[in-house]
């Protein structure tokens, strides 16, 4: 504002210059063609007043000369009096003028007396004529001759002449006038010579012709110097309209933007708050108040902390406010309270606005309410802790089914070897020491033997801490272990290839992805009659990854479910048997935990020279 | 040869540039101030303007007459007697300088004279001033024309703008001048043709016949003077100066007797006779005076318009 508002009146201030300037220079070229046609009417009139001092010999109305010394003389009154003469430089001093002035005086008075000259010369050359026809003598009419042409005489001729005039004898009276004409005209001669040389010598007109030249000259660079300062003048305010134009332009176009950015700023589901360099709100958008129901007049002037929920400790506000005092921008989410004493959670930015200097002048934040989002993400890690947990329980009971396969046989085992033994003590026969204390070896042994496979499971349920690097194969035939006697029983094949690989890995992860996907085999196996039922384990190592390929004959996934079997609760299985997590959790555990790949695909696969289809199971690991 | 050349030019200019009538009419009306010539015209016949009261402009001025007071010399308060005869008031705006000696250079200069001359008004601005400033009339008419009221310069430019308006135009002469050939008889047109003849034309010329030029009394023939009067030579003190007058105006030459800067010539007849044999210097014919004086009684003019219409 204050900047348009300087353009403004600069502006004024240029156009009042050059306004001024032109009127000034008007003014000048005015008074310099008045002046001058002032001095060229004295030059014409001076030459006329010479016109009339050449002539001696005729009447004249004396009025028309007095009348030229007047113009004359108001003339030069004028050039004395026009101001331009103070604005010139200083050669052309007043000086001049005041000599004009003086020349003038001086011719002027010589020309009164030429006038009084003037009448009597023209009076008796008039009478000449008139009386030479009453000459009688020889002298007279020499003298009469001479005269006809004697209008410009020199002084000494007079002089001779009237030496002359004075001795001649006259006879008439009228001889005697004529001579005393004669006489009379030549001593107004010789004052009329003398007169004449005095105003030449006065050199008015001179003086004149080169005043106007001397005049015109001076007046002419007052005239170019106020010529070229309209000129730059006008220059200047062209280009301050120029960039005055390009610089409203600017502004105009800034304005649009600005106008866009509020706009998108007002509408955004972003909440903005800016507050100045001492946080106290200075503006918010419309989604604060719908977020926090204060509107912005209740909020402006105060500070943020209207909002504080108390969720937050100390040291979190103490590292906000440390963060964007340092002029760096904050991340983080708020849980703050709203007009209501509603929650709402609140993912942020602050950034601090800096100036020219790098001092802080305001804050700008950038929120968006998340509240929805926090609650279902809530929501989903409860679901996925139940998940887990029915993970735990399927996978507590597949152990449980597991180990009573296992130890069915070695409990029977035990049972029938202690009962015979048993039944020999109480009937007493075939009583044979070395029997009974093999019978109890086998006991003992069956006994360690169930003794380890406690170990085993327990092993497996352990979680692993860390990773740790072992051969896949070890890895392999402990879940094969577990899983054996299972598979054994549904006279299920096992085709392997396993090379000898070590990873860095989670081995008890590794472990279940296997107990899983076997399960998953056996169970569609144990659907599966007339056919000899397989599972290919393939396990190679190609460069950095272990390629793990488990495939069975049981029949391949249908193509229609093929996409969701890796999802949570999705079962094939009757509701008693599945949980439908098993391959969610397998791929959890690929993916989250070993970061590798998995992936499932329907096969033909080839068993003693017949082919079934069969679904395999691809998990790639890295080495590690 | 040169120069012979420079003349030729010169005339033959000459005779464009001055070959315009040498006599021309004073115009019917002529521009002036009514306003100071109103104040003026109250000055102008205000005794006040005199050291006991007893003199105004017009008492050596009389506009019912000639503009001249009709005696060989004025005389002034306590009946001094001045050296020169008083010219006409007539008419005195179209004269190039004022006074017989041309000592002032217009008429305002001129009004200031009388005021001064011990044998004429003999007092002084500060007193005519402390005189008028008594009368309402003066004080408000003053202040309403000029800023600073009263003083010496706004009196003498008061009368002066009066005197302008007294001119006396439309004479029998001028009406002949514009045109109206009958406006003059027989003889008086053949007055007029012998006054140019004569030569009275190269002094007596332009509007006011006279007026225009200084000229010797007794260019030809010595004239006989008071041996106390110098003429010119007595502002300037050069010889050629002396007995050179200012050559007086011809217009209502009839009304305006005595003639001369003395007053000495009571008739016309006598008048043209002497200027004839002192300015010109020719033997007169007798029967040519009656002609040239019929000539000049032709230039008496109207009296001026200006008085007929203030009626006091």
């Amino acid at each position: 504002m204050r900047k348009a508002f300087f353009s403004s009146v600069l502006a004024v201030i240029l156009i009042f210059i050059l306004g001024v300037n032109i009127y000034d220079s008007k003014q000048k070229i005015d008074n310099f063609l008045a002046l001058t046609k002032t001095i060229e009417t004295l030059v014409i009139f001076d030459k006329d007043l010479d016109v009339f001092i050449a002539n001696n010999d005729r009447f004249t109305n004396f009025d028309i000369v007095e009348q030229k010394l007047d113009v004359i003389e108001k003339n030069i009154q004028l050039i004395s009096q026009n101001s331009i003469f103070n604005q010139l430089d200083t050669q052309f001093d007043h000086q001049k003028i005041v000599r004009l002035e003086k020349l003038f005086a001086q011719k002027k008075k010589l020309i009164q007396d030429v006038k009084s000259i003037n009448a009597i010369l023209s009076n008796s050359y008039r009478f000449l004529p008139k009386i030479s026809t009453y000459l009688y003598t020889k002298d007279t009419k020499e003298i009469y001759t001479i005269m006809l042409s004697i209008n410009h005489v020199s002084s000494q001729e007079a002089k001779r002449y009237i030496e002359i005039v004075e001795t001649t004898p006259y006879k008439t009276e009228k001889e005697k006038i004529f001579l005393n004409h004669v006489k009379i005209i030549l001593i107004n001669l010789m004052e009329y010579n003398r007169l004449i040389q005095e105003i030449e010598n006065t050199q008015l007109g001179e003086n004149l012709k080169s005043f106007l030249k001397e005049y015109e000259a001076v007046a002419q660079k007052s005239i170019d110097y106020a010529t070229n300062s309209i000129i730059v003048l006008f220059v200047v305010l062209v280009l301050f309209i120029i960039s005055y134009l390009v610089y409203s332009y600017k502004v105009v176009f800034r304005g649009i933007q600005f106008e866009r950015f509020r706009k998108t700023v007002e509408n955004s589901d972003n909440i903005v708050v800016v507050t100045d360099k001492d946080e106290r709100i200075k503006y918010v958008n419309e989604a604060f108040t719908k977020t926090t129901g204060y509107t912005p007049s209740e909020v402006i002037g105060k500070k943020p902390n209207v909002l504080k929920s108390n969720m937050h400790s100390k040291e979190f506000y103490e590292d906000l406010w440390q963060t964007i005092h340092s002029g760096k921008k904050w991340h983080g989410e708020f849980i703050n309270v709203d007009k209501y004493g509603n929650l709402s959670y609140e993912k942020a930015s602050i950034t601090p606005v800096l100036n020219k200097n790098g001092e802080i002048i305001e804050f700008i934040a950038l929120k968006l309410d998340i509240t929805e989002e926090v609650k279902a993400r809530k929501k989903l890690e409860e679901k996925q802790e139940q998940l887990k947990q029915h993970a735990k329980m399927a996978a507590l009971g597949e152990m449980l089914e597991n180990i009573a396969h296992q130890w069915r046989q070695p409990l029977s085992v035990i049972s029938t070897a202690a009962s015979g033994l048993q039944l020999n003590k109480e009937t007493g026969m075939n009583f044979d020491p070395q029997r009974e204390i093999d019978t109890l070896a086998l006991i003992n042994e069956t006994a360690q033997n169930l003794s380890k496979t406690i170990n085993d499971f327990s092993d497996f349920f352990k979680p692993d801490k860390e990773k740790t690097r072992f051969l896949i194969q070890h890895c392999y035939s402990q879940s094969m272990k577990i899983l054996e006697s299972k598979l054994h029983s549904d006279n299920i094949i096992i085709q392997e290839n396993i090379e000898d690989i070590s990873v860095f890995s989670f081995r008890n992860g590794l472990i279940q992805v296997f107990m899983n996907i076997f399960n998953n085999s056996k169970d569609a196996l144990e659907k599966v009659h007339d056919q000899p039922r397989c599972i290919f384990v393939d396990i190679t190592k190609k460069e950095k990854d272990v390629i793990i390929v488990i495939c069975d004959n049981a029949g391949g996934i249908d193509e229609s479910i093929i996409d969701k079997i890796f999802e949570p609760y999705f079962t094939t299985k009757h509701k008693s048997q599945g949980t439908g997590i098993g391959l969610y959790m397998v791929k959890e555990i690929v993916e989250k935990h070993l970061h590798g790949t998995i992936s499932a695909e329907n096969k033909e696969l080839k068993y003693e020279d017949k082919s079934y289809t069969g679904a395999c199971f691809r998990i790639v690991l890295p080495i590690g | 040869m040169l120069f012979m050349k420079k003349i030729l030019l010169f005339l033959s200019i000459s005779a464009t540039l001055f070959s315009s009538e040498l006599i021309t009419p004073i115009p019917l009306n002529d521009t002036f101030d009514v306003a100071k010539a109103k104040l003026g015209k109250k000055l102008f016949f205000d005794t006040r303007l005199s050291a006991d009261d007893s003199i105004s402009c017009s008492t050596c001025h009389n506009l019912d007459d000639g503009g001249d007071d009709g005696l060989s010399v004025s005389f002034g308060v306590e009946g001094r007697m001045g050296t020169r005869n008083s010219p006409t008031v007539f008419n005195a705006r179209y004269n190039f300088v004022q006074f017989w000696d041309g000592r002032a250079s217009d008429l305002q200069e001129q009004a200031e004279g009388p005021i001064h001359n011990h044998v004429e008004m003999n007092s002084n601005f500060k007193e005519v001033i402390s005189k008028l400033q008594l009368d309402p009339y003066y004080v408000d008419t003053f202040n309403a024309i000029y800023t600073n009221g009263i003083t010496a310069m706004n009196i003498t430019d008061a009368i002066a703008e009066f005197e302008k308006a007294l001119i006396t135009p439309n004479s029998k002469f001028d009406r002949f001048l514009r045109g109206e050939i009958n406006a003059l008889n027989e003889k008086e047109k053949k007055g007029y043709a012998l006054f140019n003849e004569y030569g009275c034309v190269s002094c007596h010329n332009g509007v006011n016949m006279g007026g225009n030029l200084f000229q010797k009394i007794g260019v030809v023939k010595d004239f006989n003077s008071s041996p106390k009067e110098f003429g010119r030579y007595s502002i300037t003190r050069e010889t050629k100066d002396i007995l050179v007058f200012k050559v007086p105006t011809l217009r209502n030459i009839a009304l305006t007797a005595p003639y001369f800067h003395d007053g000495k010539v009571q008739t016309l007849d006598e008048a043209v006779s002497l200027m004839i044999k002192h300015q010109i210097g020719v033997v007169l014919s007798e029967e040519d005076i009656p002609h040239i004086v019929a000539f000049l009684q032709t230039l008496t003019g109207e009296k001026p318009k200006f008085l007929d219409k203030e009626v006091e």
